[in-house]
C-alpha cells in the first residue's frame, strides 16, 4: 500500500513526524496539527512502543491528541543521542496507519443540558447556528473519542464534533465552572473531573467523576475510549449526583475491542 | 507516641509538599511537588537526611508552630521569613531544636516568596497516589488535600537523629533577576519581530501567582501569535511561558495544567527554575535566551553544588551582641553544644 497517498488523505497529518525541543528536559513528537483519530492512533501506538522500549534517561512518556511527550533527564542521556533514538523507533512502521488501540471502552455518562448546568448553551448554539435544545440533541448524539486525558487530573479531551462546532476559545479565563462540567470549543468536548478555570463554553454537566483520589484506579477511562452522553433533566441530575456521592455506579462500559 | 508539629497559626498557603508525582501526566496528572526543589534538598542536607521526605511550603507567610509531647529537629529554608524562637530571633537556612512548650513563630517573607519548614524524619501525612505533595484543586495529598489551618497536627515520621544548630550560606538564586530561557515548542507561531520583543522587553512578576502559574506584566505591550485561540492543545512542561489570549503571558508551574491550548513561546531552563518561583511579587525581571550546551552545563552545575552542599554547613555561631537576653539565652541549646548530636 502507498502510506505516502493515505498520509495526504488524514487532514493535518505531517508527512515526516516532528521533533520538538520542550525546554531542555522533554521533547514532543507531533504527529500532526490537527484533531483527527488517525494522528491521535500514532500518539497512542508511538506511547506504547516507547515504553516498551524503555530508553535509558527517560522518566516518562504520555500521549495527547497529536504528540507523544518525551521527558527525560539530559545528563542521562544527552538531547541529541534521545532524538537519534527517537528518529530510529520512529522509522520502524508507519505510524499513522497504526490501529486503535486494542482494549477500549465505550461509556455512556448521563449529563443535563443547558439551565444552571449548562449555561452558556443559548450562546453556543447560537454560534452552531441551531435552536438550544437542537444543540444538545446534537451534542448528545454524537458519540466522541477520547483523544487525551489532559489539564487537570481525569479532564478527558473528546471529539470529534461537526465542523458548525469549530467555536472559538473565550479570550479571557473564566475564574471557575463546576465539577463534571461539559465544555465545548474548536469542536472537542471537555469533560470536567473538579471545579476549574476555563477558556471554554458550558453545554452541560455530569454527576460522574473521571478523577476520583478515592477510587482506585482514580481514572478510568483512557485515550482512544468512547463516548456517548445521555441527556437527564435536572432532578435526575440531582438524583444520579446522590447516588454517585453514595459511591453508586452512575456509568455503563461497553467492550469495544 | 510519635512526635507532632502543631500548627498554632497559619500563614494564607501552607501546604505539605515532597517531591510531587512524577509519570502520571498521562492521566492528567501533573507531578506537583515543592515549588523550589532546591530549598527541599537544602532542607534535608541541614537535616541529615533522605531529599523524598515531606516539609511544609509556606507562600510569603509562615505561621506559628509548635513541638507536641516530644522534641523535634526542624530546618528553615528557601525564602528567608523573620523567625522568632521561644521570642529570640532565629536566623534562617539553619536548623535547631524544637522544645515542646516553645513557640516558633515564622513572619513575612523578607527575600523571595516560598519558605520551607522541615522536622526530622519528615512530615508524615498519608501519601496519596504515590506522594504526600497537596495539589488544591484536585484536593489530592498534604492533609485533606487542603491548606494548613490553625490547629492542624502534622506527625512527623522517625527521626534516627542527628546534628542541629547548623547554617547554610544564602543561594544566588536569590535576587537572581535574568531568567534563562529556550525557545518553547510553539515559538514558531510568534513573528521573529514579536520573539526578539520578547527577550528585550523587561517585566514585572505580579501578585497574581500561586502554585499553578504565574502572571507575568510586560513593560510594553502584549504579545499575539497567530491563530493562537484554535490551536489544538498539547502537553505542557514546567517553565512554559504560556501568551494567553490577551497577550499577558503566564509562567507554568508546579501545579500546571499538563496540557494546554495556548502558545508557548519560550520555555525555563531546569537550572533557573527555583530562581523564577522566588522572584517576589513585584519585581522586575528579563529573560536571557539560552543555548542546550549552556542549560545542560548549568544544570549539571546545579547538580554538583547540590550533591555537595554537606560541605557547606557550618555551626551557626552566633554573636554575642545580637542577643537580646545572654544571661536567658540557653547556650546549651547553641551550636557547639553536646546536645548536638542527641535524638530528640
Amino acid at each position: 500500500m502507498d502510506s505516502q497517498s493515505d498520509r495526504a488523505s488524514i487532514e493535518g497529518a505531517y508527512s515526516e513526524p516532528v521533533l520538538r525541543a520542550a525546554g531542555d528536559s522533554a521533547l514532543l513528537v507531533e504527529f500532526g496539527d490537527r484533531l483527527d483519530p488517525a494522528i491521535n492512533n500514532a500518539a497512542i501506538a508511538f506511547d506504547a512502543r516507547l515504553r516498551e522500549a524503555a530508553l535509558t534517561g527517560v522518566s516518562e512518556t504520555a500521549p495527547t491528541i497529536r504528540s507523544v511527550l518525551v521527558r527525560y533527564d539530559p545528563l542521562e542521556i544527552a538531547p541529541a543521542s534521545l532524538r537519534a533514538r527517537l528518529a530510529d523507533l520512529l522509522q520502524e512502521r508507519d505510524w499513522l496507519a497504526a490501529p486503535a488501540p486494542a482494549r477500549r471502552s465505550l461509556w455512556r455518562i448521563p449529563a443535563c443540558y443547558g439551565g444552571e448546568h449548562g449555561p452558556d448553551l443559548d450562546a453556543i448554539a447560537d454560534l452552531v447556528g441551531c435552536s438550544p435544545q437542537e444543540a444538545a440533541e446534537r451534542h448528545a448524539g454524537a458519540r466522541q473519542r477520547v483523544f487525551m486525558l489532559g489539564f487537570a487530573p481525569g479532564v478527558a479531551y473528546l471529539g470529534l464534533l461537526p465542523d458548525a462546532w469549530n467555536i472559538p476559545r473565550l479570550k479571557e479565563i473564566r475564574s471557575e465552572v463546576a465539577a463534571g462540567s461539559l465544555l465545548v470549543a474548536v469542536r472537542q468536548t471537555v469533560l470536567f473531573a473538579a471545579a476549574m478555570p476555563t477558556g471554554w463554553r458550558t453545554i452541560a454537566r455530569t454527576p460522574f467523576r473521571s478523577f476520583d483520589p478515592h477510587r482506585e484506579p482514580p481514572v478510568l477511562i483512557a485515550p482512544g475510549d468512547e463516548i456517548a452522553f445521555e441527556p437527564v433533566a435536572s432532578a435526575e441530575f440531582a438524583r444520579l449526583s446522590d447516588r454517585a456521592e453514595a459511591g453508586g455506579d452512575i456509568v455503563a462500559r461497553e467492550d469495544l475491542s | 507516641m510519635s512526635a507532632m508539629l502543631e500548627v498554632v497559626s497559619a500563614g494564607p498557603s501552607l501546604t505539605v509538599q515532597d517531591r510531587g508525582r512524577p509519570g502520571l501526566q498521562r492521566f492528567g496528572i501533573t507531578q506537583g511537588g515543592a515549588m523550589d526543589t532546591l530549598a527541599l534538598a537544602e532542607g534535608a542536607a541541614l537535616l541529615g537526611q533522605e531529599g523524598d521526605l515531606a516539609a511544609i511550603e509556606m507562600a510569603g507567610f509562615g505561621g506559628k508552630f509548635r513541638a507536641l509531647e516530644r522534641p523535634l529537629r526542624i530546618a528553615l529554608t528557601g525564602a528567608a521569613m523573620r523567625t522568632r524562637l521561644d521570642g529570640q530571633e532565629q536566623p534562617w537556612n539553619t536548623s535547631f531544636v524544637l522544645e515542646p512548650g516553645v513557640l516558633l513563630e515564622i513572619g513575612a517573607a523578607e527575600d523571595g516568596v516560598y519558605g520551607y519548614l522541615h522536622v526530622g524524619g519528615g512530615i508524615a501525612t498519608p501519601a496519596q497516589i504515590g506522594s504526600r505533595s497537596t495539589h488544591l484543586r484536585s484536593g489530592v495529598g498534604g492533609l485533606d488535600g487542603r491548606a494548613l489551618t490553625e490547629g492542624d497536627r502534622l506527625p512527623a515520621g522517625h527521626d534516627p537523629g542527628g546534628r542541629s544548630g547548623l547554617v547554610l550560606p544564602t543561594a544566588a538564586r536569590f535576587g537572581q533577576r535574568e531568567i534563562r530561557v529556550m525557545w518553547g515548542a510553539q515559538a514558531e507561531v510568534f513573528s521573529p519581530d514579536e520573539r526578539e520583543r520578547f527577550l528585550a522587553t523587561a517585566f514585572d512578576m505580579t501578585t497574581r501567582r500561586d502554585r499553578q502559574g504565574a502572571r507575568l506584566k510586560p513593560l510594553g505591550e502584549p504579545f499575539h501569535a497567530d491563530g493562537a485561540l484554535t490551536g489544538v492543545s498539547d502537553a505542557v512542561v514546567l517553565g512554559d511561558i504560556q501568551v494567553p489570549g490577551d497577550g499577558m503571558p503566564v509562567a507554568l508551574l508546579a501545579d500546571r495544567q499538563p496540557t494546554g491550548g495556548y502558545p508557548r513561546i519560550a520555555t525555563v531552563i531546569s537550572a533557573d527554575l527555583a530562581a523564577l518561583v522566588q522572584i517576589p511579587g513585584h519585581a522586575r525581571f528579563r529573560f536571557r535566551l539560552a543555548g542546550e550546551a549552556e542549560a545542560l552545563a548549568a544544570l549539571a552545575r546545579q547538580r554538583r553544588e547540590l550533591a555537595e552542599l554537606s560541605r557547606q554547613i557550618r555551626p551557626l555561631v552566633r554573636d554575642p551582641r545580637d542577643m537580646g537576653d545572654l544571661l536567658a539565652f540557653n547556650l546549651v541549646d547553641g551550636v557547639i553544644s553536646a546536645r548536638e548530636d542527641e535524638t530528640p
